[in-house]
């Protein structure tokens, strides 16, 4: 009798655990806090968003922020996992791509009319969208009607070619500027290699490398500048998805990548150029370590290697370790070098870009990245008054050079007065850049974005796996016909 | 009192209440997705239940879209070296190191052994992935520092088309820790000793008892190692997703990989469960194939 009563009493306190923790998982929590999910492994960053969260839990006492680091690797599984359940974090970190997908299925809070009000933190009276640089804010609109915004940017990522100035001053080379030309590029290179160098390493083994892609981008869009103006229908000084598809598919005069001659020459030339990139390129993930180790002078590379590069450089202490591979160096980050029409690449090979017109706008804007989107469930949970209070003051200017100065974030709103190293990743005033992604890019499909970037890759691979050129123009038209048809039939678009 | 009382009465409900919560968790987390996975990999579904996402009925079209898929079919090839190459590796080094490890007269150094083989395993993965990158690394790998010391040119292990593979394969050289290596001590343990000291009075030689009594009598061990082994490399794609993204090109590209993208990068859960119901199915055919072949080894 008593071993029967004890068998009851486990059993209901089994069913007890098993009851509390569904109610617990599928209960409310605290009203007052904000919960701000993010992923990465930038420590740097991650300190400075909880400096963020800090000042403004000081500055008011209705909510309290508080930051919830996740693994970058299973975040999209755990976002989408939990936006699907209705549970998701108060505040998500997310990227375009993923915003488009999660307000198609109905996840996220339209952000258009908080952002056509003005946004208390800034001084600048304008609608909170105003406060955004160029098209920092178009680029990230709701690929299936650009009146919505499903997210907002914080911050911007770039690339830039970073160049260690005491390596070039200790040859004599004259140290260029941000005026500099290909053919300069490749000279400066020129002397660097006689003089055993790799010039320049860039990383190309993943799609998430992104530098690779980014290049064929800089050089489509000076030399489609023209084209792209023409795809952007509704004028906004970007090319979103609708525009793109449209680019493609309707129209005598569409788009096709199996026959465009700029986009041949453009694979003709990386081809070309890759061959300086170092024994290795297509395994090479970083490009920082041997930048810092001052055994390659020029590293292409993203704004968001600054903060590594400066945390080490910084760090710097020879006396306390002998062994420590970094010494102080000086370096300057050049945007892109302007490619003419007849490009130097060395003594015996000059390119000629069959259609470049001189003294068109290069593409220097960079791409929105620290996006930021308020699920739903938010809405349901009576938090979005506190969300969108802590969002505009994360994107004032105050918050902005906090995030520059701290983590080398680069900002993406107007008046942000930022260090001497950021400064040189600010969009230009006034940028008449018109941005359209190439790569497959924009189209809400990462399968098809890699797809593009692993054909480059098999192109600029020597030996019997390489691909023709005309096989990747071919492959990536289909491929592009594939996808924007079906977006096209998705959305019932006709023009 | 009744006889449905009795009937009642006698049954004791107190188990079947226990194990409960776990049954419902099972049906939740391992029997649901597995029926879901099955029905929408028919669907076109953008992974949403209601509301505003895609959820159209395709029948077989997933299917037939993935056995045209070049990328699917490249990747199923590279799955079939792993699978061939990880069933060789996992069933001749582990067991070479058991046998080593239990021929150990002493028992306390027989466990040391043991425990030093197996203490590598609280290592995570993803450091030993990334110190196996950093080892093929172009510029300052240990491969091609060494290389470099014969005047040896630089070698790309893990940007090469022809290397890559063989060079995901080399990692975790030699190949003798972990699981695997229980499993066979705890089979040869199993053995009963009176069969190799017989042997061993009959003149067999050491390696005449390992052919004539160690081997065939593993054979379970052998079984569940290859099974093992075979759903193991089906479903890993961590590593490559680590190491290399599937690439140069799609030269190391896995299904499970496939899988992740096409469900989280495009959105497209239909085609994702597609590639999994693939994925089970063949995992449950060489599961099967495994009970057969060593079922008509055992009736022999």
């Amino acid at each position: 009798m008593f071993n029967k009563i004890k068998n009851y009493v486990a059993a209901l306190l089994i069913v007890t655990c098993f009851v509390s923790m569904i109610v617990k998982a599928v209960g409310g929590g605290n009203t007052k806090q904000i919960v701000l999910s993010f992923w990465g492994t930038n420590l740097p960053y991650q300190f400075a968003l909880e400096g963020v969260a800090e000042q403004y839990n000081q500055m008011q006492d209705e909510y309290e922020v508080v930051i919830d680091k996740q693994d970058a690797g299973n975040y999209r599984i755990w976002m989408g996992g939990r936006l699907a359940g209705g549970n998701a974090s108060d505040l998500l970190a997310t990227t375009n791509v993923y915003a488009n997908t999660d307000a198609s299925n109905g996840y996220l809070y339209d952000l258009s009319e908080a952002l056509s009000q003005p946004n208390p933190y800034s001084d600048s009276g304008l609608a909170w969208k105003d406060d955004f640089s160029g098209t920092y804010l178009t680029q990230v609109a709701y690929a299936n009607d650009t009146s919505k915004f499903f997210c907002v940017p914080t911050s911007t990522v770039s690339v830039r070619i970073m160049i260690n100035t005491d390596i070039l001053q200790k040859y004599n080379i004259e140290i260029p500027d941000e005026s500099w030309t290909f053919s300069d590029y490749r000279k400066i290179c020129e002397k660097l290699e006689n003089e055993g160098y790799t010039a320049m390493e860039i990383a190309n083994a993943k799609f998430i490398n992104y530098t690779v892609s980014w290049a064929i981008d800089i050089m489509m869009a000076q030399l489609k500048y023209d084209e792209v103006i023409g795809y952007d229908k509704n004028q906004n000084g970007q090319v979103e998805t609708e525009e793109i598809v449209r680019a493609f598919l309707d129209g005598d005069d569409v788009l096709n990548m199996s026959k465009d001659q700029d986009f041949k020459e453009v694979m003709q030339f990386l081809k070309l150029w890759s061959k300086y990139w170092g024994e290795g390129f297509n395994s090479r993930d970083d490009t920082s370590e041997n930048f810092l180790r001052q055994s390659v002078p020029m590293m292409f590379g993203g704004s968001w290697s600054v903060s590594g590069i400066e945390l080490t450089l910084n760090n710097e202490n020879p006396e306390a370790d002998k062994t420590n591979p970094y010494k102080m160096f000086n370096y300057i980050s050049l945007p892109f070098p302007r490619l003419e029409k007849n490009v130097y690449i060395d003594k015996d090979t000059t390119f000629t870009f069959t259609n470049l017109k001189d003294g068109l706008p290069l593409q220097e804007l960079g791409e929105p990245s620290g996006c930021f989107c308020i699920p739903k469930s938010t809405v349901d949970a009576g938090k979005l008054e506190g969300t969108l209070d802590f969002l505009r003051f994360f994107t004032s200017p105050q918050s902005a050079a906090y995030m520059a100065n701290a983590a080398y974030e680069i900002p993406v709103t107007k008046n942000v007065e930022v260090n001497e190293k950021m400064y040189d990743f600010l969009a230009p005033e006034n940028s008449e850049s018109i941005r359209m992604r190439f790569n497959l890019l924009n189209l809400s499909d990462g399968v098809a974005e890699e797809y593009h970037f692993k054909q480059v890759q098999m192109y600029l691979m020597t030996g019997s796996s390489s691909i023709s050129l005309s096989t990747l123009c071919k492959n990536v038209q289909a491929k592009y016909l594939e996808v924007t048809e079906l977006i096209r039939d998705d959305n019932d678009w006709e023009w | 009192m009744s006889k449905e009382k009795k009937f009642f009465k006698k049954i004791n409900f107190a188990p079947y209440i226990m194990i409960l919560p776990i049954m419902v968790l099972l049906a939740i987390f391992a029997f649901y997705p597995i029926v879901l996975s099955i029905v929408k990999s028919m669907f076109r579904w953008s992974g949403t239940f209601g509301g505003d996402g895609i959820n159209t009925f395709v029948g077989f079209n997933n299917f037939i879209d993935l056995f045209k898929d070049e990328i699917f079919l490249q990747s199923w090839g590279n799955t079939l070296f792993f699978v061939v190459t990880g069933a060789v590796i996992n069933l001749i080094f582990p067991f070479l190191c058991a046998l080593l490890i239990f021929s150990i007269g002493n028992e306390k150094i027989s466990y040391r052994w043991r425990v030093a083989f197996v203490a590598p395993m609280v290592v995570p993965s993803m450091v030993i992935f990334l110190l196996w990158q950093f080892i093929y690394d172009v510029d300052m790998g240990v491969v091609n520092n060494v290389l470099a010391l014969f005047g040896a040119k630089k070698v790309d292990l893990l940007g090469n088309p022809d290397s890559v593979k063989w060079a995901i394969r080399f990692m975790g050289f030699p190949w003798v820790g972990g699981t695997y290596l229980l499993i066979y001590i705890a089979g040869l343990s199993g053995i009963d000793n009176s069969l190799r000291e017989a042997a061993r009075i009959d003149g067999a030689s050491p390696l005449r008892r390992i052919f004539a009594i160690d081997i065939p009598l593993s054979k379970p061990q052998f079984k569940m190692i290859l099974t093992l082994s075979i759903i193991g490399e089906i479903q890993d794609f961590v590593k490559i997703q680590t190491i290399t993204e599937g690439g140069p090109g799609y030269s190391s590209y896995l299904p499970g990989l496939y899988m992740y993208k096409v469900a989280f990068d495009a959105n497209e859960y239909g085609k994702a469960c597609a590639i999994g119901v693939t994925m089970l199915v063949v995992m449950l055919f060489a599961s099967f194939l495994m009970n057969v072949i060593f079922k008509k080894e055992d009736i022999d």
